[in-house]
C-alpha cells in the first residue's frame, strides 16, 4: 500500500513527538541565559514584580456588588426594610384573591417599664384592597397574632401560625380596618352557579380586646371581646355585575343593611407540629367558638363553632409526608335570626378547593377535607400532589356525603427549614384550572 | 513484566520532560519558603462577600478545566513552602502534644480577674455575641452556645482551631472561658445596633437578653469562646479562586494552591462544611509604612457535629445545598428515592451534636456548596494532606479533643473515637491512590550513600511491603531526558544505595512497592537527587 504525503507528514510529526530526545539528546551546548537560569525564589520574585506593575484595587464584580446590596441592604429594604421600627411586609392579612399586597409594619417592642408592645400595620393590594391595624399591649411575640382574627370575609381558617410560640400571657388592644372593594359572591349554598359571579365592596372596622395564655410550646388559649362594624357597597370590578343587582336581601341576607355586632370569641389550640411553618410530622387541633350579638336588633345573631384538625404523617421518611386537614365550621343563628352572607364561611381559592375560584361556595356550614402527598426533592424544594373535597350547606339536616365538590392538582414549594417561602399550586376542578402563587403554605 | 513497566515509565517521563524543554530543577530546589511577605502598600478593605453571590458563583461557575493543572505553589518535593498562607507544622515534623494543645495561642487566655467590659456587638440575630475587654484590656469577641446544647459550638470552635493550626493554617487565638451574668459590665460608650436598625447605647437589658438565650451550667456559669482579635487590619476575606488584584505577593491562583486544595481533606476529617470564603479573613500586617497580607481561616463553629447556632444538619457533609442529581432523583420518583444520610443514627450527645464516622466516606464528603479549590483537588494534593492527617496519633487526637474541656466524658470519648475512625478512613482511601512511600532522605547503606524512605502504608497499618523494586537513571535537567543506569533491582529494606558510578549531574530512581496486601503499590514514585551537594531535590508520584 502506498503511503500518501499527508500520512507521511503525520508520521513524521508523531515521530517528533515520541522521540524528541533522539533529535535533541546529543545537543550538549548550554542553554542561552534566560528565565531557566533563575532560582525558584528569583522566578517567583520576578512573577511578583510583574504583578506589581498591574496591581489594582480589589473590587467586587457588578454581580457580586448587586447581590451584596440585595443581601445587606436591598433585600432588607424591600423585604424587611427597617427604619426605626418601620418594616415592609408582604405576607399581609388580606382577603384571598386580593392580589399582591405590600405593606408596612411599625413595631416597637418593650416600650416603657411595663414592656408594652406597639404594632401598626398598613397594606394595600394591587387590586385596591386596603388593611390597617393597630395593636398595643403585651402582644404574643412569635408568629402571627393569636388567631382570633376579627370575623369578616377573611379566610375561614383560623389557625395559621407558622412559628413556634413562646410561652406566656398576652393582653392587648386590637383595632382593624379593612377595605375590600371587589369581593366575589356567587350565591349561597352548594348549588350556586359560576355564571352568577358578582362582586361587592366590604368595609369593616373592629375594636377588640384580646387576652390569652400560651401555656407552653404546644398549648395556648385566648379570648377576644370586641365590637364590629360592617358596611357593604357595590363592588368595583366592572367585569361582573354588582351583588346588589343580582341578589336580594332574601337570597343574600345582610345585603340591604349591615348591623354592628358585639362579639365574644374563645379559642384553644394544641399544636404539636414539628415545625409549624414546614411540618413533616405531628399535628394541630384548633377549636374556635364565637358569639355575635347584633347591637340594634336580633336579626343577625348567631354562634359559630369551628374546628381545624391537621395531621402530618411521614411516610417512612421525612422526605415524604402525607398532610391531612379536616376543617368544619358551623354557624347557628338564633331562632328567627340569620347569618349575614358576608360573614359566612367560604370554600374555594388558594387554601380550599383549589380548583375553584375564591369564595366560590358559601353557606352557614362548611365541611372540607384536604389531603396532600408532599415530597422533598431537596430540603428547599418540595413537590406536592393534592386532592381537596368539601361542601357548604345551610343546615345540619341538609348534609349528605353526596355532591361533594372536588379538586385535585399539584404544587411546587420553595422552603427554608422553618417555613414555606413560596408556593405555586395548580388546581383542577369541574369548573376549570386555577393557578396560585402564594407566599404562604397550603396548610 | 515489571521491568517492562519501568521501561515504559522511563519512556513516558522522557517524552513528558522533553516536550517541556524547560529546566526541571532550579539551583535552590527544594525551596521551603515562599517569600510572599514582600512589603506592599496596605490594600483597601474589600467589602464583605455576598453569601448569595458566593453560593451562586461557586455552584454554577468556577468549574475546573480539563485537565486540571497541577498545584502551582509547591516545591519540587510536592510540599507547600511556608508563606503568608501556610506554615509547615505537622507536614514537616511531628509536633509534641504540648505544641498541639497550645496551638496558635500566645497568651494564657483572657484575664477574668475583673469583670468583662462590653465595648460593642450585637444582641439580635442568630449568633448573639459581643466585643469585650478582659481585665488586662485585651479585646476579645465573645461567642456563645445555642440554648439546649451546652459546649457544642464553643468547644468545637476551640478543638478545631487547634487542629487547623496544627495542619499549618493561620487561625485566630480562641480560648474557652466561663463567665457569669454578673461578670459582665458595659462600657458607657458601648454602642449596639438594635433590631430596629437603630444604633444606641448598650443597656443591662441587652445583656439580660443574651444570657436568656444561652445554656447555663449548674454552677451558674456560661461557657463562651473568647476569640482574640487577629493581628493586623482586616482587609477582607479571601476567595478560593483567582488572586487578590491589589496584592502583588499573591501570584498563585487560589484554586491552584495545594494547601487550599488539600484543605478539603482536613475539612472532611473535621466536617468543616462551612469552609467557604465568608469564613476567611485577610489581615494587613504592618511593617513600618508598608506590610504584607496574611490569610486566615476563621470561624470553626460549624465543624464536627456543631452547626454554630444549632446542631449540625443531617445534610452537612453529605450533599451540597443545591445538588441536581439527588434533587432530580427525588423529584422524578415522587420521593421514593431517598437519601441514605437521613437515616444515620447519631448518639445523643448534646455537646457533640451530629458527628459520626461509620457512614462517613471521605471521597464523598461535601462542603455546603462547591469550593473551587476543593473541586480541583488531585491525588497529589490529597496525598499531601493525607500524610499530614496520618501523622496524628490516637494520643494526639485525644489531647486535642480534651482542649474542648467537654464535661461529659462519654461525649469526649465518642468524639475522639469518631475522629480516629474518620482519620483511618481518610488514610486508607487516599494513601491507596498513590505510592505510599515518603520522607525521602539521603542516608547510608553499608558505607554507601543511599536514598532512605518510609512506607506510610505500613506505618498506617494498611499492609506490609514485601520489597521494593527500583531502577536508577541519569537525569538531564535541561532536557528532562532519563538514561537508565543498570538493571531493575529489588531491595527489602526501605533504603536504596546510589549507583556506584559517580558524577555531578542529577539522578533519578523509580521505585515500586512490591506488596500483595498494600493498595497503591502499583503506583511508582520517582525520586530525583542532585549530586553536588548530594540531596533529594524532587519527588514525583503518578
Amino acid at each position: 500500500m502506498k503511503l500518501q504525503a499527508p500520512k507521511l507528514l503525520v508520521l513524521f510529526l508523531a515521530g517528533l513527538l515520541i522521540f524528541p530526545t533522539a533529535l535533541f539528546a546529543q545537543d550538549t551546548s548550554p542553554p542561552p541565559p534566560n528565565e531557566g537560569e533563575l532560582s525558584r525564589e528569583e522566578l517567583w520574585a520576578k512573577l511578583r514584580a510583574e504583578k506589581r506593575s498591574r496591581v489594582e484595587p480589589g473590587k467586587l464584580s457588578g454581580f457580586e456588588s448587586g447581590m451584596l446590596w440585595l443581601e445587606t441592604k436591598g433585600l432588607k429594604q424591600i423585604l424587611n426594610f427597617n427604619y426605626r421600627g418601620l418594616y415592609t411586609r408582604f405576607n399581609n392579612n388580606m382577603s384571598t384573591g386580593s392580589g399582591f399586597a405590600p405593606g408596612l409594619r411599625y413595631w416597637q417592642p418593650d416600650r416603657l417599664a411595663a414592656r408594652f408592645d406597639l404594632e401598626a400595620t398598613a397594606a394595600w393590594s394591587f387590586r385596591g384592597y386596603q388593611s390597617y391595624g393597630l395593636q398595643f399591649g403585651q402582644i404574643q411575640r412569635k408568629g402571627k397574632i393569636f388567631s382570633l382574627e376579627p370575623v369578616g370575609t377573611g379566610p375561614a381558617f383560623q389557625f395559621d401560625e407558622m412559628e413556634p410560640k413562646e410561652a406566656g400571657f398576652f393582653v392587648y388592644g386590637d383595632l382593624n380596618y379593612r377595605y375590600f372593594p371587589q369581593e366575589d359572591f356567587f350565591g349561597i349554598g352548594p348549588h350556586s352557579l359560576e355564571e352568577n359571579r358578582t362582586d361587592y365592596k366590604l368595609e369593616d372596622m373592629s375594636y377588640d380586646a384580646v387576652a390569652g395564655w400560651q401555656i407552653n410550646r404546644w398549648l395556648g388559649a385566648g379570648i377576644r371581646v370586641g365590637y364590629l362594624q360592617v358596611n357593604t357597597d357595590p363592588g368595583t370590578d366592572k367585569r361582573f355585575p354588582d351583588t346588589h343587582d343580582l341578589f336580594t336581601d332574601e337570597s343574600a341576607p345582610g345585603l340591604a343593611e349591615q348591623p354592628d355586632f358585639l362579639d365574644v370569641s374563645g379559642a384553644v389550640m394544641l399544636d404539636y407540629r414539628d415545625r409549624p411553618g414546614n411540618p413533616h410530622k405531628g399535628g394541630m387541633i384548633g377549636v374556635y367558638f364565637s358569639r355575635f350579638d347584633e347591637r340594634a336588633g336580633s336579626r343577625y345573631e348567631f354562634n359559630r363553632l369551628a374546628v381545624d384538625i391537621r395531621q402530618f404523617i411521614p411516610v417512612f421518611s421525612e422526605q415524604r409526608t402525607v398532610a391531612l386537614q379536616l376543617y368544619g365550621s358551623a354557624d347557628s343563628p338564633d331562632a328567627g335570626a340569620q347569618v349575614p352572607f358576608y360573614m359566612m364561611p367560604t370554600l374555594g381559592g388558594s387554601e380550599s378547593l383549589r380548583g375553584f375560584r375564591e369564595f366560590r361556595f358559601r353557606d352557614k356550614r362548611v365541611l372540607y377535607f384536604s389531603s396532600e402527598y408532599r415530597w422533598d426533592a431537596s430540603p428547599a424544594i418540595e413537590f406536592a400532589a393534592f386532592y381537596d373535597t368539601g361542601k357548604v350547606f345551610g343546615d345540619r339536616s341538609e348534609f349528605r356525603f353526596e355532591h361533594m365538590e372536588k379538586s385535585f392538582g399539584g404544587g411546587l414549594r420553595l422552603k427554608t427549614p422553618k417555613a414555606v417561602v413560596m408556593r405555586f399550586d395548580v388546581g383542577r376542578s369541574r369548573e376549570g384550572t386555577r393557578f396560585f402563587f402564594k407566599f404562604s403554605p397550603a396548610f | 513484566m515489571r521491568r517492562k513497566h519501568l521501561f515504559l515509565l522511563f519512556v513516558v517521563l522522557l517524552v513528558f520532560c522533553s516536550a517541556a524543554q524547560a529546566q526541571k530543577f532550579r539551583k535552590d530546589d527544594p525551596v521551603w519558603e515562599d517569600n510572599d511577605r514582600q512589603p506592599i502598600r496596605q490594600p483597601a478593605e474589600v467589602d464583605d462577600l455576598s453569601q448569595l453571590a458566593d453560593f451562586l458563583e461557586n455552584t454554577f461557575s468556577h468549574k475546573p478545566d480539563n485537565p486540571i493543572p497541577r498545584a502551582e505553589n509547591v516545591n519540587s518535593l510536592g510540599e507547600v513552602p511556608d508563606s503568608s498562607w501556610f506554615t509547615n507544622r505537622m507536614s514537616r515534623r511531628v509536633l509534641t502534644i504540648e505544641e498541639l494543645v497550645k496551638g496558635p495561642n500566645r497568651r494564657k487566655g483572657p484575664d477574668t480577674s475583673q469583670p468583662w467590659v462590653i465595648k460593642g456587638g450585637k444582641t439580635q440575630g442568630i449568633t448573639p455575641g459581643f466585643r469585650a475587654h478582659d481585665s488586662k484590656g485585651d479585646l476579645y469577641f465573645i461567642k456563645f452556645d445555642p440554648i439546649g446544647y451546652p459546649q457544642l459550638a464553643t468547644s468545637t470552635e476551640v478543638i478545631c482551631t487547634k487542629f487547623f493550626h496544627a495542619f499549618g493554617y493561620n487561625v485566630p487565638e480562641n480560648y474557652i472561658a466561663r463567665i457569669r451574668r454578673e461578670d459582665v459590665k458595659i462600657d458607657p460608650d458601648a454602642k449596639i445596633t438594635d433590631e430596629n436598625g437603630v444604633e444606641r447605647k448598650w443597656t443591662e437589658d441587652d445583656v439580660e437578653r443574651i444570657f436568656e438565650k444561652v445554656p447555663v451550667a449548674d454552677d451558674g456559669t456560661v461557657q463562651v469562646v473568647a476569640s482574640f482579635r487577629l493581628e493586623g487590619e482586616i482587609v477582607g476575606p479571601f476567595r478560593y479562586y483567582g488572586t487578590r488584584s491589589d496584592d502583588p505577593n499573591d501570584i498563585f491562583p487560589h484554586e491552584n494552591r495545594r494547601e487550599l486544595r488539600g484543605l478539603r481533606l482536613f475539612a472532611a476529617w473535621l466536617n468543616h462544611d462551612d469552609s467557604r470564603s465568608v469564613n476567611t479573613k485577610d489581615t494587613f500586617i504592618k511593617q513600618g509604612k508598608l506590610g504584607y497580607v496574611r490569610h486566615h481561616l476563621f470561624d470553626f463553629g460549624s465543624c464536627l457535629g456543631s452547626g454554630s447556632v444549632r446542631i449540625q444538619g443531617r445534610r452537612a457533609g453529605n450533599e451540597y445545598m443545591l445538588e441536581w442529581g439527588p434533587i432530580l432523583k427525588a423529584a422524578l420518583t415522587f420521593g421514593i428515592w431517598d437519601r441514605s444520610w437521613r437515616y444515620i443514627d447519631y448518639p445523643k450527645h448534646p455537646s457533640i451534636g451530629r458527628f459520626e464516622a461509620d457512614y462517613f466516606k471521605p471521597e464523598l464528603w461535601r462542603p455546603e456548596y462547591p469550593n473551587p479549590a476543593f473541586e480541583r483537588m488531585q491525588n497529589e494534593d490529597a496525598f499531601w494532606a493525607c500524610r499530614i492527617i496520618a501523622r496524628f496519633t490516637d494520643e494526639m487526637v485525644r489531647a486535642l479533643v480534651r482542649t474542648g474541656e467537654l464535661k461529659d466524658p462519654a461525649a469526649e470519648e465518642y468524639l475522639a473515637q469518631s475522629l480516629i475512625k474518620r482519620r483511618d478512613k481518610i488514610v486508607r482511601h487516599y494513601l491507596a491512590q498513590m505510592s505510599p512511600l515518603d520522607d525521602f532522605e539521603i542516608t547510608s547503606q553499608e558505607g554507601r550513600p543511599a536514598v532512605g524512605f518510609s512506607n506510610l502504608g505500613e506505618i498506617s497499618g494498611l499492609g506490609k511491603a514485601d520489597s521494593y523494586e527500583y531502577q536508577w537513571a541519569a537525569f538531564e535537567n535541561q532536557t528532562g531526558s532519563l538514561k537508565p543506569l543498570g538493571p531493575v533491582e529489588v531491595v527489602a529494606a526501605p533504603a536504596i544505595a546510589l549507583p556506584r558510578a559517580g558524577g555531578t549531574g542529577y539522578l533519578a530512581v523509580v521505585i515500586h512497592t512490591l506488596a500483595q496486601s498494600q493498595k497503591g503499590r502499583e503506583k511508582p514514585v520517582t525520586v530525583y537527587l542532585a549530586q553536588s551537594p548530594l540531596r533529594v531535590v524532587g519527588v514525583e508520584r503518578e
